[in-house]
């Protein structure tokens, strides 16, 4: 939301205008007339001389935990997934030298660890899909914006990403210096590298479509 | 909209390797019954191992080895009364002397250690040891 738009409205309240007369005079100086909808839904509609603010629903606390546990069960996928990945790797490409194992090595037997991964993203792939529905259920009932636990969660996994990034970079270079750069490792990079730009440009869409509307 | 088309084939390629790695990991791991198998087959080379170091241990003790695997028990030497029975079918291994130092334990297995590769440790230093067929198998062993 423009915060010189909410100064206008405001400004124009001093002058005891309506809303009626302040939106005809912004959608004539060319503001979107969703915008100026919008901005002026979040005052009353009372002549007064002073702008009387609705009160505000914020981000109901359903919304906050359905987006937590929404970014859980997405992270949890997301990490078996790729470990599901990295095992298949270490079972059909196995290292001679056994050095350069790379993330997510595991110490059990293949067939223990798979079984474990799988299961969890069982569980957790379905209610990704789930959460999300019922995000964007509640989100349209209710008519609310974006809840801002949602944007800090989709930074927070946009920074989570990075960092990994960041950590894949450094490997990689460590070990191509050691002259250990194994077929394994690279293709373990490349899935790292894939997942984390396919996250990036995902969320990066929606918050231009989130800024876009706000 | 060009960016809502990115991130719809987002979600579907996310969706479809999802799908293929489910179903690969499922056909890696097998099914619960062979996984069953595989696990009685585990239980019975570590309870041929507990009896062939008793056996070693009994032949240290008395010069001679024991004519009878229930022989160990009467020794006093098990600690735990069922290394001596298969898992399943609860029957004694087969134990046979060879000659003075030299002895052979046999087990029923469902399976070859081949197939059960996948349920190794990578720091297991005994799979050698303990390779064995599908169906009786037997290992010899010295009293050392």
């Amino acid at each position: 939301m423009s915060d010189a738009l909410i100064e206008f409205i405001k400004d124009s309240y001093k002058t005891g205008k309506t809303h009626k007369e302040i939106r005809s005079i912004l959608e004539e100086s060319g503001w979107p007339s969703e915008l100026v909808n919008e901005a002026l839904d979040q005052f009353v509609d009372r002549s007064s001389e002073v702008a009387i603010p609705k009160p505000i629903i914020f981000a109901s606390p359903r919304l906050v935990a359905l987006n937590i546990f929404f970014f859980l069960v997405l992270y949890l996928s997301i990490y078996n997934v790729v470990a599901i990945l990295f095992t298949f790797l270490d079972y059909y490409l196995p290292d001679g030298i056994g050095r350069t194992r790379g993330a997510f090595y595991s110490y059990k037997p293949i067939g223990t660890a798979l079984r474990g991964y799988l299961a969890s993203v069982i569980c957790c792939v379905p209610l990704v899909w789930f959460s999300n529905r019922v995000i964007i259920k509640a989100i349209s009932v209710t008519k609310q914006r974006v809840p801002r636990i949602r944007l800090k969660l989709i930074y927070l996994t946009m920074f989570i990403g990075a960092c990994v990034l960041l950590g894949n970079a450094i490997y990689f270079i460590y070990y191509f210096l050691s002259g250990e750069l194994g077929l394994r490792f690279l293709i373990k990079v490349i899935i790292l590298s894939l997942l984390i730009s396919g996250l990036f440009i995902f969320y990066n869409i929606e918050i231009k479509q989130t800024e876009k509307k706000a | 909209m060009k960016s809502e088309f990115l991130s719809k084939l987002i979600i579907y390629i996310s969706l479809l390797i999802v799908l293929i790695v489910i179903s690969w990991a499922f056909i890696l791991v097998g099914s619960p019954s062979l996984n069953r198998r595989i696990s009685a087959d585990r239980i019975r080379i570590s309870r041929l191992s507990i009896l062939k170091n008793e056996i070693q241990k009994y032949y240290k003790n008395n010069k001679k080895l024991p004519s009878e695997i229930t022989d160990l028990k009467i020794n006093n030497y098990s600690y735990r009364e069922d290394f001596r029975n298969d898992p399943i079918t609860k029957e004694n291994f087969d134990y046979h002397i060879l000659n003075q130092t030299e002895f052979k334990l046999c087990a029923e297995f469902a399976l070859s250690s081949e197939k059960a590769i996948l349920e190794q440790s990578r720091y297991d230093t005994n799979s050698e040891l303990w390779k064995h067929d599908e169906g009786h198998y037997c290992f010899k062993f010295k009293t050392k």
